[in-house]
């Protein structure tokens, strides 16, 4: 009898079973790439600010007002134990800011507390320079002159509109002065007090000057205290100060001037013109500092009064206000808008309030610094020691073995790499340049350049990361070129390198860059090697500059550890979540443009190439 | 003809003559660099394993002295040397010119004890009428120059005041031993007298009288006076005062002593015990107390040396000594001379010429030598750098200690230690806060433990889906398909972990924080249901079947997980009611499954736990194992699928009978890989792991990690000091680990590969 078909393989059920892993591993990957760009994208968004009525008995409320105002974040159950029973609470969680006022930015209100919602059209969303966002209702104005305007005139919002543009500038101004006048005066003097700490160093060891100048220098900087830049005053006007309380310290400066004078002429010359010019440096601060503050002081008079919906009433003055809309009153189109000018303040403007406001634009530029300064770092090496392994070095067991463990240096884990770079780097190598070509520096106590953790030491530990990646992306490349390519060159005569430079290198370039691109990569994601190696919280200066040593030495900011910093470490942490998720839409984009460009390359390359292979 | 015209041209040659050494010596270098981090991070950790360096500086001649103690500054410029009347400053700042200072005593009595407090800088003198006084020597360092300290501007000078000798007690006698300890709130004497040929413990407290304003000012005097002995049983032999003031023990000839502790101006009696119970000889040969004073080592008259600890045996049992330290090695001969570093836990003792320095918290030697000299007592400076010996033939020996890591030892990293205050031996990390005195607790264990606790988590998550999802890929799935789907799950792993660890420790971990019940039912009900699709799916008609084409069961699979996860969530608290409910403390029963698991297994559920850790770091271990391991199936020779096929086999009998076991090394080197990837994991524990060094494999619970434990500590950890040391090892630690792993999955690889060949 011959069994009837029964049509049913055995086993096809397992199949069902294993295609879980595929359908999971993918509804992770698609589910966290559109959890990231939506709410990345939803941070930009100006949402509506609607303004609730409470309920008398109702828990949620600030300041016992029964009014408050907020963006709706999200409406989620819970349950709740009454009696023995459990029984689910809708409620919703608003982001009230004024968080200078409230001291909370949320409040998580029962929809069964909310007698009424409106959206009121004044309504108005503050941007601070020092401070969280705000929610407000303006109330008035009152000017430098004190002239008062108050909300209902309708010169207003025309005038106010006014000021805070007017302001905007003149803090843009002032900024400048800062940039341009102050910091090179501070860096000028900088450099002038570590040039002046060999003499004093030198009239330090002499027993006979060793009192002298000790006294000097602490006479001179009691003096400055009181009087800045004064060594660079003119006889007369020291004179005429020193008549005042600093007299003694005058005194034992003249003294000590006689003593030095006598013994050691030469050293002290020069070292007392230093010192002048270090005074005459901190004059001209001293002057272009006073007109910042006093330029800063003029904006800061004009005041907007303000309350919030719960009836507090606070204030601010024009001067800190960096931008403010009102939500309520946008069309679709005005949102859009509104839209486009976030990510445009969120990529070129500088992080505000301790990272937690404002944008990301220095820390757009360290991640790109970084990462094309290792690329830079990690490109050669890794394709000539491939070059050496696939090409030059005799294959055997040792090669063997070396092309096991560099494939493995590439599982070692990041952080390993940055204890490495931490000891090796900056303790070892920028150390050993501090002491031996900025030993005056460190001598000054004017902290260390390069033994510190800073651009160029990051960017070399990520490049040591990222070199197994790319030597095993070359040599596979090297590896595909045909042997006949290779013989067909030599058999024309073309000596080793020849061949190498004129066949297998065009013809694996694809494959070298798509290692290179790999590296960028995976440095512009790695965040761990860099809290050991050079990534700051807060930075002042970019990674780059004109003048030596060109800002690698800066610690910079990068966008990955603004992540971590601003996600794990801010007090406020909930409210600056917005700004993390675009934070994290930026980088995941700037990896993804990464590796794309490199798949483009690659292709590109090949096109060009793939004549020349056989 | 020119035959030059065939030469080939010098440049060509000289160019690949360079290029070749060029490429040689840069390859060479830069393959050389890379494995050289190895070297350099061993570089690192060596020194922790050094023994200490002592170096002789110089040997001084002293006038004829009994020295009974060694004074000595921090910076060992001004040494002095106790005898029973008087003290001899050795000044080095001016050609170790030798200043006698002598004690004030009464005319007609002889001084019988003097005792030398270091912590405190206290010398204490006892006479024969049981009288004494106390003398505090005031080491200073002027700076001649106020602004700059730290350059040879400076000199050190002492400064001697004695107080006034007062009574001890009503009886006199003569003192035979006496001690002095201070803190700010106390200040108390210790001291055994002799009267009638007995000898008797008193305890003295010391008063000072306040003025107005609170401040303590005007004379010393004697406060209470309590008599101990009666607490004594046998013949009364030394005794100890603790630096803290709070305990007091004294030895007796029977082998035992007896420990009193201290609270206000109260002394009570708290606890005899025989340091050398299990021992033959149970004489105590000396008792010191270490640094901190909450331990104290006693040697016998053999050379045994054990350590005895103030700890807790109990939840509610009260503080008391235990022995501890039993494992300390023995001396050559009864302890001579014992001096404690007021730095750390190290401390000098021998026996005559026989002397070592030895570290209490792990019963270690680090440094022992046999002098040609026979040692009568001995200091160490304050700065822990160098040791002054004084041995029988007048002399003053002074040595350069050289000892940067004491606490470092195999032991402290990989054994359990009876830390002071501990009720047991026990791994821990604890190397920053507390007091100078707190014993610092490097142990790698609970790193160890954590990483592996954080890897297995993610692994139990991420082999199966990974695994799955590659034997699917590889052999099920159309061609056309594989092109896409297999470089979308690599883009899971270019997410940077960063994102991952934030998502799970803001959002996940909140999320699920209180859903436990839910995400058990989904991992539980999801594998089911495909498998109940699978069977359904099979018993379905032919016709419905052939809608589906082979291989796009993962398409259909979708909507099912979709409404499955989404009724499994909504169950979770359904089924927690049912399940998980408990009684708190008010008698309501309460249905949450974290107070269940509090209440019921006795465990801790936070936050930030382990689940979450495993679910995070899947994202980053799926896209590995999935690539390699499929790599490693779709490698495998088509013949062996087409026979096997082709013999009748299924396509399910032909996956798992012939292809995944013929991958089998493959799929395993592939998990090992994924292994190696989650070992080293940083930023993902970092946000998500909450950081407690707990050794339990709750799932629930949080962990340190040897890499969270190096991002978090190593950017604070002071150069070349024992934690950078001591993180360096843990660095070391993951090297190795994950080095090894990984090497060991690529010569797997290679095997494979090989034999792949000769099919």
């Amino acid at each position: 009898m011959i069994k009837k078909n029964t049509n049913k393989p055995k086993g096809d059920a397992w199949v069902w079973f294993t295609s879980l892993g595929l359908t999971t591993g993918l509804v992770m990957v698609t589910g966290i790439m559109i959890f990231i760009f939506w709410q990345g994208i939803a941070a930009f968004w100006p949402g509506n600010i609607a303004l609730l009525k409470l309920k008398d008995d109702s828990t949620a409320k600030v300041n016992n007002s029964e009014f408050i105002a907020g963006e709706l974040i999200k409406t989620r159950e819970r349950f709740e134990e009454k009696d023995g029973e459990r029984y689910p609470v809708t409620e919703q969680q608003y982001f009230i800011a004024n968080r200078d006022l409230y001291n909370i930015s949320f409040r998580y209100i029962d929809s069964d507390d909310i007698e009424s919602t409106e959206y009121p059209e004044d309504v108005m969303i503050l941007e601070r320079l020092n401070d969280s966002r705000a929610i407000v209702y303006a109330e008035k104005l009152v000017l430098a002159d004190g002239v008062e305007i108050l909300k209902d005139d309708p010169k207003f919002y025309e005038t106010y509109e006014k000021l805070v543009h007017e302001s905007e500038a003149e803090r843009a101004s002032i900024l400048k002065i800062e940039k341009n006048s102050i910091a090179p005066l501070t860096k000028k003097n900088l450099k002038l007090e570590i040039d002046q700490y060999p003499y004093l160093e030198k009239l330090r060891n002499n027993n006979d000057t060793l009192k002298a100048i000790q006294s000097f220098k602490s006479h001179v900087s009691k003096v400055n205290s009181s009087y800045s830049g004064f060594m660079a005053y003119s006889d007369s006007m020291k004179e005429k100060i020193s008549e005042g309380s600093i007299k003694d310290s005058f005194k034992a400066i003249k003294d000590a001037e006689e003593v030095l004078m006598a013994k050691e002429p030469e050293l002290f010359k020069a070292y007392r013109n230093l010192e002048v010019k270090i005074a005459e440096g901190k004059i001209k601060e001293s002057e272009y500092a006073e007109e910042s503050t006093s330029r800063r002081k003029k904006i800061l008079q004009n005041v907007m009064h303000y309350s919030t919906a719960s009836g507090l009433s606070g204030k601010v003055a024009i001067g800190n206000v960096i931008h403010y809309y009102f939500p309520n009153q946008l069309s679709t189109s005005g949102k859009l808008g509104m839209f486009c000018e976030n990510v445009w303040r969120f990529l070129s403007e500088d992080p505000r309030h301790a990272n937690t406001e404002g944008g990301v634009f220095p820390a757009i530029i360290g991640t790109l610094m970084m990462t094309i300064l290792m690329c830079i770092f990690v490109t050669p090496f890794g394709v000539v020691a491939a070059i050496f392994l696939h090409e030059y070095a005799k294959q055997g067991t040792v090669v063997r073995i070396v092309r096991i463990a560099i494939n493995n240096l590439a599982g070692v884990p990041s952080i390993v790499y940055g204890a490495f770079g931490l000891a090796f780097f900056v303790y070892y190598v920028g150390g050993g340049i501090d002491n031996m070509f900025f030993s005056n520096r460190l001598g000054a106590q004017k902290g260390p350049l390069f033994g510190t953790g800073g651009m160029l030491w990051a960017s070399l530990t990520l490049a040591l990361l990222t070199v197994p990646v790319v030597i095993v992306a070359t040599e596979e490349a090297l590896a595909a070129v045909p042997r006949g390519i290779r013989e067909g060159a030599l058999g024309c005569g073309a000596s080793k390198w020849q061949m190498i430079k004129t066949t297998v290198l065009p013809a694996s370039a694809p494959g070298i860059i798509t290692g290179m691109i790999l590296a960028m990569a995976r440095g512009a994601g790695e965040v761990a090697p860099l809290m050991l190696v050079g990534v700051a919280d807060i930075a002042s200066e970019l990674p780059i500059s004109t003048s030596f040593p060109f800002g690698v030495e800066n610690k910079f900011l990068h966008l990955g550890y603004n992540i971590y910093h601003v996600g794990f470490k801010t007090v406020d942490s909930e409210a600056s979540r917005p700004l993390v998720f675009a934070t994290t839409l930026l980088l995941i984009t700037i990896i993804a443009l990464l590796n794309l460009s490199g798949i483009i390359i690659r292709q590109k390359l090949r096109k060009k190439y793939s004549t020349g292979a056989f | 003809m020119n035959p030059k015209k065939y030469e080939i041209s010098k440049m060509t040659l000289f160019m690949d003559k360079f290029m070749s050494r060029f490429i040689t010596v840069g390859g060479l270098s830069v393959i050389l660099a890379v494995l050289l981090i190895l070297v350099f991070i061993g570089k690192e950790v060596v020194p922790l394993l050094q023994e200490a360096k002592v170096s002789k500086v110089e040997t001084i001649e002293l006038p004829k002295v009994d020295v009974q103690a060694i004074t000595v500054d921090e910076w060992t410029t001004l040494p002095g040397l106790v005898s029973k009347d008087s003290i001899y400053f050795i000044d080095f700042q001016d050609n170790k010119k030798i200043i006698r200072e002598e004690f004030k005593r009464d005319a007609n009595s002889q001084i019988t004890a003097v005792s030398y407090n270091q912590e405190n800088q206290a010398i204490t003198v006892g006479n024969a009428e049981g009288q004494f006084s106390i003398i505090k020597i005031n080491y200073n360092k002027k700076f001649l120059d106020e602004y700059e300290n730290g350059r040879q501007l400076s000199e050190t000078i002492y400064d001697l005041k004695q107080l006034p000798y007062m009574s001890l007690s009503d009886k006199p006698g003569k003192i035979i031993d006496i001690q002095y300890a201070e803190t700010e709130e106390q200040k108390l004497i210790a001291a055994v007298v002799e009267i009638d040929s007995k000898k008797e413990v008193f305890y003295v407290t010391l008063e000072q009288e306040m003025d107005l304003f609170g401040n303590t000012s005007g004379e010393l005097k004697v406060g209470e006076v309590v008599n101990l002995s009666e607490n004594i049983k046998g013949n009364i032999q030394q005794l100890v005062l603790s630096s803290q003031a709070d305990s007091l023990i004294v030895s007796s000839d029977n082998g035992k002593v007896y420990s009193f502790r201290t609270s206000g101006s109260k002394i009570n009696f708290s606890q005899a015990f025989e340091p050398f119970a299990s021992e033959e000889n149970k004489d105590i040969a000396s008792m010191n107390f270490i640094f901190g004073s909450k331990t104290i080592i006693f040697t016998n008259t053999k050379g045994r040396m054990v350590g005895w600890s103030m700890y807790k045996p109990g939840k509610d049992m009260p503080l008391g000594f235990g022995l501890t330290k039993p494992n300390f090695p023995d001396l050559e001969g009864p302890s001579t001379f014992f001096t404690g570093s007021l730095r750390n836990k190290a401390f000098l003792t021998g026996s005559k010429s026989n002397i070592s320095l030895r570290y209490s918290t792990n019963e270690s030697i680090n440094w022992q030598s046999t002098l040609d000299f026979e040692v009568q007592n001995s200091a160490i400076s304050s700065k822990y750098d160098s040791i002054l010996l004084s041995d029988t033939n007048n002399k003053l020996h002074i040595y350069k200690l050289n000892d940067p890591h004491p606490e470092a030892s195999v032991r402290t990293y990989f054994a359990p230690l009876w830390y002071e205050g501990q009720s047991e031996p026990r791994y821990l990390w604890e190397s920053v806060g507390g007091t100078e005195e707190k014993e610092k607790m490097l142990s790698m264990m609970p790193l160890i433990f954590g990483t592996f606790k954080a890897t297995f988590y993610a692994l139990m998550f991420a082999v199966p889906i990974a695994l799955l999802a590659a034997i699917y890929t590889s052999q099920f799935l159309p061609p056309s398909l594989k092109t896409v789907v297999k470089p979308l799950m690599e883009v899971m792993a270019s997410l940077p972990s960063v994102i991952i660890g934030f998502l799970a420790a803001l959002v996940f971990a909140p999320m699920v924080e209180d859903k436990f019940p839910s995400i058990m039912l989904v991992l539980l009900m999801v594998p089911l249901s495909a498998i109940g699709m699978g069977a359904l799916w099979n018993n379905l008609p032919t016709k419905i079947k052939f809608k589906c084409a082979p291989g796009m069961e993962f398409i259909f699979f979708l909507p099912v997980l979709i409404i499955v996860t989404l009724i499994a969530w909504n169950l979770g608290p359904i089924v927690e009611s049912v399940l998980f409910t408990v009684k708190d403390s008010q008698g309501n029963e309460v249905a949450n499954f974290a107070y269940w698991w509090n209440k019921t297994i006795g465990l801790e559920y936070t936050q930030k736990n382990a689940m979450i850790v495993g679910f995070a770091m899947g994202f980053a271990v799926i896209p590995i194992i999935f690539t390699i391991a499929e790599d490693s199936l779709s490698n495998v020779p088509k013949s062996m699928t087409s026979a096997s096929l082709a013999l009748g086999a299924s396509r399910w009998q032909t996956t798992w009978k012939v292809i995944v076991p013929t991958a089998s090394a493959g799929i395993f080197s592939a998990c090992m890989i994924g292994l190696g990837r989650a070992v080293g994991e940083t930023m993902i524990v970092l946000c998500a792991a909450g950081g407690t060094g707990i050794m339990d494999m709750n799932a629930f619970n949080g962990m340190r990690t040897l890499s969270l434990n190096l991002a978090t500590e190593l950017p604070e950890a002071a150069k070349d000091g024992t934690l950078y040391r001591t993180l360096f090892l843990g660095a070391l630690i993951l090297f190795v680990l994950t080095f090894v792993i990984n090497t060991f999955a690529e010569i797997i690889r290679q095997h494979i590969r090989n034999k792949y060949k000769t099919i």
